[in-house]
């Protein structure tokens, strides 16, 4: 028993070990843990670990303790023949005690043990859900992701999250983990960091977080859409269009192979409703698009794009017309939402629209200029008040001196509201500044990684070839990879 | 287009620039029709008196272009429709081209069936036919037998001659051919250039612009003499400037205009006169240089005062515009709006030419201001009426033509109505270039975001794939997971969670 403890607390986390010990060392340390504890006797050794959770600290030996709840809940499962415990529901000890965790683990550690950690997420997901209260999860898994830190990578796990949120219409606890720039997926890349440890300092996730490691269930096509899609939906609901709109533009704009997924028809479909509501109009679609793509979309979102048109060329007839003929088609894709949000933007953008020629006018005069979904006078005031109070238009409403009925509204010029926009201004380049980073970074890192990767050495090795002269193209290729020695080896290997 | 006779029988390939439908270079028919026809079926319909006396003003042209001109001021001008028909019915009797000669007694007919020149002749008619037949047959049988000689100049005059005999007799596809197979049988440089100017000349009849200026293009890589090149200058910059005035590119085609050499005298009054040159660069150079260009290139220039000394009130609406008189400017233009409609070069073009000078006036108005009252902007472009209080009401048709000049980008002003001014936006270019400058960021990263993700998935081998594809990849996937990895949460929860989602979506 105190053997097996001994053990436990064998290798604390590293800011909490005295004597600085060197990667190498504390890598096979944990390596030698993870060994101990992955033995098949272990587990059957005693008969409840309830008592060690209190010794056990989560922080400082979060792999023993993440091994600890593993084999509780293995033990728990068995004996109540039942895949989640009553104690494991939300509220329950166990429950609190994986809560603990995965509030407080030490990211270095959980770095060997990614399977069991992402079991673990899993298990307090379909937890939540077994009492249908999924809400409870989305803050634990949301943190326990954000200490992971991936730092650009897309695991399993943010889908989980995102279709977790969706489903309790809890939505801003997931912010923190969407609005940072994901750029890479797991892949093999055994050979490009043999030398360095898992615990080691790394600048980017890829080190630890790749195919093997367990962090994520093998992806496929599907996982990567729809958790951009899902994404979507989050800041649709939370009417964060530019967000929810470039989020679909991944979707829309995602490599394809001879075919095209359902999900990226839907995101199209919703894309352009989110492009109305949010810029008025329909951006230019990437070039990343492939024509025959586009065409798929364009005959499959038919009825989209028509009412996009009526919407863009402020044809309110048509526009109605179009909605109601449509109404089937929204309830089947479960857009009516979003479709009936419509006239509101377009009387927004209307307005802001008149801004732009007027800078000041009655009320009766902007019923007349911008015919409206409003056909009242009075109507028409308290919708553009309500634009004025939520900070869209930069505006005044003035009574004319004696006649109360005629309201003057007066458009603001941009420079009034100086102070209000130096602020404004700020914030946007420092949310500028961290998503260019996070961007330049990962952009080094796959250049790197696609340099080094098998196709283009063997591209390099092929073009080698071709020039005839081994001895003279040797020195040819080593310029044109400009890295390191070990490839220059690679490649005379591979050209002899 | 709007010269296009109502009976499809008649387009035939004698009706003068018909063809201009189908040739019309860049520019936009239906833009034209639409501003042209908006007041009066297919054709214009101009009820001013126009201030030029007919007599007179077609003695300034020789050859076909007299018919031309008299026929469309005949079926256009209401004042002048029975005198100009019955002139043009005169001169096309006096021609060989009998299908015309049908025509103008047919639209006289239509307007005033009691002449005596609108009852067909049918004696000179068939006369006529049986003698241009007879010629026809002649020259062709005449240049047959040149062909069998071989000798090159005889070819070449043979087809010159029968070039000219259905240009005479309007057939002018035919008397096109005709020329252009002179080319072939031209020994000397000087046969060159008559060639191509009989060519561009049959051209401009038949409104094909793009072979007149690629015509002129030819004449001008031909290198004669110095006498030759003086006496030919002045007609290939007039025939080019037509050309370009019909395509569109008014900037260009007064260029060409300005720098035509005032010897072009009467020498080319089978197509234009001087005092077209004056009216057409004038209308050109207002229409699309600003207040220096004006002044420097057109009232400054020394040559082109010769013509603008024929028109002087063009002169007098430049220089008026040049002084920021826009009232004036605009009263002569408007005064002598039906003259210019009558022309058969200008009359689909003036127009856009009257718009846009209306535009230029009103921004260059605007600039020294930032703000201007509605008011005494009416006053001075408003024409014709002198109530302005009406005028600037906030629908009056002054406003509207406000509106549409800021809401299509050309004003940078916005309308004030409650103080009635008009307030020249003062943008603060240095917050402009932060947004801008902030956007573009956004837009970067957004795009890069997009470019990167799409590398990395198509590395990871993640790209949308068919389905059997894809099932197949499950399939080693499931396989591998299964010899691999434990599975302590069972299937079962899995797959109700995937159910719930299903049923979410």
């Amino acid at each position: 028993m105190s053997d097996f403890l001994g053990r436990l607390s064998s290798v604390p986390s590293r800011p909490h070990d005295p004597d600085n010990i060197s990667a190498e060392r504390y890598d096979r340390q944990l390596r030698d843990l993870i060994s101990y504890l992955k033995q098949p006797g272990v587990a059957s050794s005693t008969s409840d670990y309830s008592d060690f959770f209190e010794i056990v600290s989560p922080s400082v030996h979060s792999l023993s303790f993440l091994f600890l709840l593993r084999f509780q809940i293995q033990l728990v499962q068995k004996r109540t023949k039942r895949d989640i415990p009553q104690n494991l529901h939300p509220g329950g000890d166990l429950w609190k005690q994986v809560v603990r965790f995965l509030r407080s683990f030490d990211p270095i550690q959980i770095r060997y043990a990614g399977y069991e950690w992402r079991q673990l997420v899993e298990v307090v997901a379909s937890a939540a859900q077994a009492i249908s209260k999924p809400a409870l999860a989305v803050k634990v898994i949301a943190d326990a992701l954000g200490r992971l830190n991936t730092s650009g990578m897309f695991t399993s796990v943010h889908l989980t999250l995102v279709k977790l949120a969706l489903l309790s219409s809890s939505y801003t606890h997931t912010l923190p983990i969407m609005d940072k720039v994901l750029c890479n997926f797991p892949t093999d890349t055994n050979h490009v960091h043999h030398e360095t440890f898992l615990c080691s300092e790394h600048g980017s996730s890829a080190a630890f977080i790749t195919d093997t490691s367990g962090f994520s269930t093998k992806l496929t096509y599907r996982d990567h859409l729809q958790f951009y899609l899902y994404s979507a939906m989050i800041y649709m609901a939370l009417k964060r269009w530019d967000h929810a709109s470039h989020c679909l533009s991944v979707v829309i704009s995602s490599p394809t192979a001879n075919s095209v997924s359902k999900i990226m028809v839907e995101a199209y479909k919703k894309w352009v409703l989110a492009s109305l509501l949010g810029y008025g109009k329909l951006p230019p679609t990437s070039r990343m698009i492939a024509p025959h793509v586009t065409r798929v979309y364009q005959s499959l979102a038919r009825p989209y794009v028509s009412l996009a048109e009526a919407f863009e060329k402020a044809d309110l007839q048509k526009m109605s017309a179009e909605v109601d003929l449509g109404q089937s088609i929204w309830r089947d894709d479960k857009n009516t939402g979003l479709v009936s949000q419509l006239f509101e933007a377009y009387d927004k953008f209307m307005i802001i629209k008149l801004g732009r020629t007027f800078s000041a006018l009655t009320i009766a005069d902007v019923l007349q200029r911008a015919p409206s979904y409003f056909k009242d006078h009075y109507d028409t005031e308290e919708f553009v008040a309500s634009l004025v109070m939520s900070d869209t238009l930069r505006a005044t409403l003035s009574h004319l001196p004696g006649t109360e009925s005629t309201t003057m509204l007066r458009f603001c010029l941009s420079t009034q509201f100086h102070a209000f926009r130096e602020e404004h201004i700020r914030t946007r380049l420092m949310r500028g500044k961290s998503a260019l980073n996070t961007i330049a970074k990962g952009i080094v890192q796959t250049d790197q990684t696609l340099e080094l990767s098998d196709e283009n050495l063997h591209f390099i090795a092929r073009s080698q070839k071709w020039n005839g002269d081994p001895e003279k193209s040797g020195a040819v290729g080593s310029g044109e990879a400009g890295v390191g020695g070990d490839i220059d080896e690679d490649l005379m290997g591979d050209g002899h | 287009m709007a010269l296009a006779p109502l009976d499809p029988a008649e387009m035939g390939p004698s009706s003068p620039y018909v063809s201009q439908t189908a040739i019309s270079m860049g520019v936009d028919p239906d833009t034209l029709n639409g501003t042209m026809n908006a007041t009066a079926g297919p054709f214009v319909r101009v009820d001013d008196p126009p201030k030029f006396e007919l007599e007179s003003y077609i003695a300034n042209y020789t050859g076909r272009t007299r018919f031309n001109r008299m026929f469309l001021i005949g079926t256009c001008s209401t004042h002048l429709a029975v005198e100009a028909l019955k002139a043009a019915v005169a001169e096309a009797k006096s021609g060989k081209d009998v299908s015309r000669y049908e025509r103008a007694v047919q639209a006289l007919s239509e307007i005033a069936p009691n002449e005596a020149e609108a009852v067909i002749d049918r004696d000179w008619a068939e006369r006529s036919q049986k003698v241009v037949k007879a010629e026809t047959d002649r020259l062709e049988h005449e240049l047959r037998g040149y062909k069998n000689n071989l000798i090159k100049e005889s070819i070449r005059m043979g087809n010159e001659d029968l070039g000219q005999h259905y240009h005479q007799i309007g057939d002018l596809p035919s008397a096109f051919k005709a020329y252009s197979r002179m080319r072939d049988f031209c020994t000397t440089p000087s046969h060159i250039v008559s060639m191509l100017f009989k060519i561009i000349s049959v051209s401009i009849e038949r409104g094909d612009w793009l072979s007149v200026q690629s015509h002129v293009q030819r004449l001008r890589g031909q290198q004669p003499k110095q006498e030759e090149q003086t006496k030919n200058q002045p007609k290939m910059a007039a025939a080019m400037s037509l050309s370009q005035l019909h395509s569109g590119s008014y900037l260009e085609a007064a260029n060409s205009f300005l720098a035509t050499n005032p010897s072009l005298g009467d020498s080319y009054n089978e197509v234009l006169s001087p005092n077209d040159v004056a009216v057409y660069g004038g209308l050109c150079a207002l229409a699309s240089m600003d207040r220096n260009e004006l002044q420097r290139r057109v009232l400054d220039n020394n040559s082109f005062r010769n013509f603008l000394e024929l028109e002087p009130h063009i002169r007098r609406a430049i220089s008026f515009f040049c002084n920021s008189k826009f009232r004036p400017c605009l009263e002569i233009l408007e005064a002598y709006q039906a003259d210019y409609l009558l022309d058969i070069h200008l009359q689909r073009h003036i127009q856009t030419l009257y718009t846009r000078i209306r535009t230029k006036s009103i921004q260059q108005y605007l600039i020294p201001f930032s703000r201007v009252s509605l008011d005494s902007m009416a006053k001075i472009f408003v024409l014709g009426t002198t109530d302005q209080t009406i005028q600037t009401d906030s629908n009056s048709a002054f406003v509207q033509e406000l509106i549409g000049l800021i809401q299509d980008g050309t004003l940078d002003a916005r309308i004030d109505l409650e103080k009635r001014v008009l307030v020249s936006s003062q943008g603060d270019k240095r917050l402009e270039v932060q947004e801008a400058a902030l956007d573009s960021l956004d837009n970067y990263v957004r795009e890069a975001h997009l470019r990167l993700l799409r590398a990395n998935i198509v590395r990871a081998g993640l790209e949308v794939r068919p389905l059997h594809d894809e099932r197949r990849l499950k399939i080693e996937e499931r396989g591998g997971k299964r010899s691999t990895l434990g599975n302590f949460l069972s299937r079962a929860s899995g797959m109700k969670q995937q159910e719930k989602l299903r049923s979410f979506e």
